[in-house]
């Protein structure tokens, strides 16, 4: 079950952070990094979009899903491509973290991992007094951490 | 606050001087408060049986009012693992660190102002850790006299601060304790995990900053009221798998060095 | 599971066809599911349902049909599957290259290394897409529960589209814009190709 990449949105929709995990055969090729911007603020856009479109008699069937607690209720939660998935997970800050991944993985172990992922973000980002809100993340100890909780979900 | 000439002052760090008191390595431009305040301290310290007294007294108090107002006097000084929330205390020391941050004009300075401020930290600390373990002492034997330990030689002290005040502040001992090969009043204190900056990662912009300058700062403090005056600087030394491992250099005066061949000689 | 729409579009970004169901009517709507499951597929295509508001009769369900083809749902819906088939390329190897410039609709390439996208469903609803080599857009929106429908949607077009639309000699296979399917054939072939799946109650 590889994981081919991470974003990182903020609710204003800029890129906070992206990495590419180099697995065996992931069909995600390298992008420059204004492709990686205008990917980030689409599926932002998109996000919001899927909300507007629920049908009325569709409004309340959120209630019947398993996940615990997930404050993304109306947006756009999951993608299916033929050569991979996108799932979506949206804090109730409005963070967004994106994850692509293989067809194999479900829902449920996407909302895992992007759990994890969360707390590495409270724990290295927002604790660090050099970590300005809303730019770019640029931590060495930020991305070891992501590293390690995707490789230990990749092994 | 920070006219050349003081900033110098700072960064060049007039070192301990026991007559004064721990306003001694202060920023002079406020001296006034610190003043009072070293005074206060002193006096306080000035004997720690007045401290056991004054518990005494207060424990009386609150015999008389049955229990209506309990100070922290009246509770017990032997206590088991106090634990505080890790992520509040990284916030506190985040802001402490913004805030030291954009008053200053210069890393140096910026780690002067770190230091000051866990010096301040160890002056106090050392009595409450030196008094609890007196105290241990005295449950484990009793009929021993209630006169605190008083550590006299360099290893002595180092082994009290890697032992006691480390398990103090951070729920476990330092990890390694060196002497330096090169300079025999350098000695280093070596932790592989410091948990104050365990989520902080400095940038580019601020390379060479070291966040556990205050812990520095707080070996300092104890280290000089306890009449070994020295200077303390931290340093990140990262290893494979522990990225914030931090060596605390313990530079000692040459006197305290000198007076250490004294007493060995005895 | 539930079928709560279904769109097309054709290859100049109209919606040619809409449909939408609605399932407020909860006891008549299982008697009718009930009858359906029981009798034969062919008997419950109704002979004629007259005009665009679709009557409550045997067979039919309810709904409106072509009702909201230039509404603000409809382009939204359309926009959605449109980004997300941009980003499927641009990121995926071997359409890569090609998909930044302008039309990609007819590249050889992406047709045939290119990305496709599935589904993609929020908490609420599901959205499952298929797209002809003609550019023929055809989506239809179920609830969260629902398994993947592609494979219905290309044998809807393979059976209902193809022979009632394609073959049918009256009706135009290129749509002016306000012009919609509104062959009545064809949406009862349609109605009937999802009430008689499980999937539609």
């Amino acid at each position: 079950m590889p994981i081919y990449s991470f974003y990182l949105i903020s609710k204003s929709g800029s890129l906070l952070y992206q990495k590419d995990f180099h697995s065996q055969n992931s069909p995600i090729s390298k992008q420059n990094s204004n492709d990686y911007l205008v990917i980030a603020s689409t599926l932002h856009g998109v996000h919001a979009i899927a909300s507007k479109l629920t049908p009325e008699e569709a409004m309340g069937n959120y209630e019947k899903s398993r996940l615990p607690t997930n404050s993304n209720r109306f947006g756009l939660q999951c993608i299916t491509t033929a050569k991979f998935k996108i799932f979506i997970h949206q804090t109730t800050t409005g963070l967004k973290l994106i994850l692509f991944t293989s067809n194999d993985v479900s829902l449920i172990q996407a909302t895992q991992l992007q759990g994890q992922l969360y707390k590495s973000y409270a724990d290295y980002v927002l604790k660090n007094p050099f970590y300005r809100l809303d730019m770019p993340i640029r931590f060495r100890l930020f991305d070891d951490k992501v590293l390690t909780v995707v490789t230990g979900y990749n092994a | 606050m920070s006219t050349p000439s003081n900033s110098k002052l700072m960064l060049t760090g007039a070192g301990y001087n026991p007559v004064i008191g721990p306003g001694s390595t202060a920023d002079s431009t406020n001296s006034l408060p610190k003043q009072t305040a070293s005074q206060r301290s002193v006096s306080q310290l000035s004997s720690p049986s007045s401290l056991l007294r004054l518990a005494s007294t207060s424990s009386e108090r609150k015999l008389n009012s049955f229990g209506a107002h309990a100070s922290i006097y009246d509770r017990n000084l032997h206590r088991g693992m106090h634990e505080i929330s890790l992520s509040s205390m990284s916030f506190l020391f985040m802001e402490v660190i913004r805030m030291s941050l954009n008053g200053s004009e210069s890393l140096l300075q910026m780690e002067r102002k770190l230091n000051n401020l866990g010096y301040r930290v160890g002056l106090r600390l050392l009595e409450l850790v030196s008094l609890r373990e007196n105290f241990n002492n005295n449950l484990a034997s009793s009929g021993k006299s209630n006169t605190a330990q008083r550590h006299v030689r360099v290893l002595e002290i180092l082994q009290f601060v890697k032992e006691s005040i480390w398990p103090c502040m951070f729920g476990k001992e330092a990890d390694n304790l060196e002497k330096s090969v090169q300079n025999e009043n350098q000695y280093m204190i070596i932790d592989s995990d410091p948990i104050l900056s365990r989520y902080i990662c400095v940038p580019k912009e601020y390379e060479g900053l070291d966040c556990e300058s205050f812990v520095a700062g707080i070996v300092e403090g104890l280290l000089d009221i306890s009449y070994f005056r020295c200077e303390v600087t931290a340093h990140s030394a990262p290893l494979e798998g522990y990225p914030n491992r931090t060596v605390y250099l313990v530079d000692f005066d040459s006197s305290i060095i000198s007076r250490e061949e004294r007493l060995s000689k005895k | 599971m539930t079928i709560y729409s279904f769109w097309i579009y054709d290859k100049h970004c109209n919606c040619i066809y809409s449909r939408e169901y609605t399932h407020s009517n909860k006891s008549a709507h299982a008697q009718r599911t009930a009858s359906v499951l029981i009798s034969s597929p062919g008997a419950t295509v109704t002979a004629d349902s007259s005009g665009v508001e679709m009557q409550n009769g045997m067979g039919a369900p309810q709904g409106t049909v072509n009702k909201r083809n230039d509404d603000n749902i409809s382009k939204l819906l359309f926009g959605i599957c449109f980004s997300l088939r941009k980003i499927a390329n641009s990121i995926t190897k071997g359409g890569a290259e090609t998909a930044r410039d302008g039309d990609e609709s007819f590249d050889s390439n992406i047709v045939n290394n290119g990305n496709r996208v599935r589904t993609f469903s929020t908490l609420n609803y599901k959205c499952h897409l298929y797209e002809t080599l003609t550019g023929l857009k055809m989506i239809v929106v179920t609830d969260m529960q629902c398994r993947d429908l592609g494979t219905e949607l290309a044998n809807l077009f393979n059976t209902v589209y193809v022979r009632n639309v394609v073959e049918n000699c009256a009706c135009p296979v290129e749509f002016r814009p306000g012009e919609y399917i509104d062959n009545t054939i064809f949406t009862d072939g349609v109605d009937s190709y999802w009430t008689n799946l499980v999937e539609f109650k």
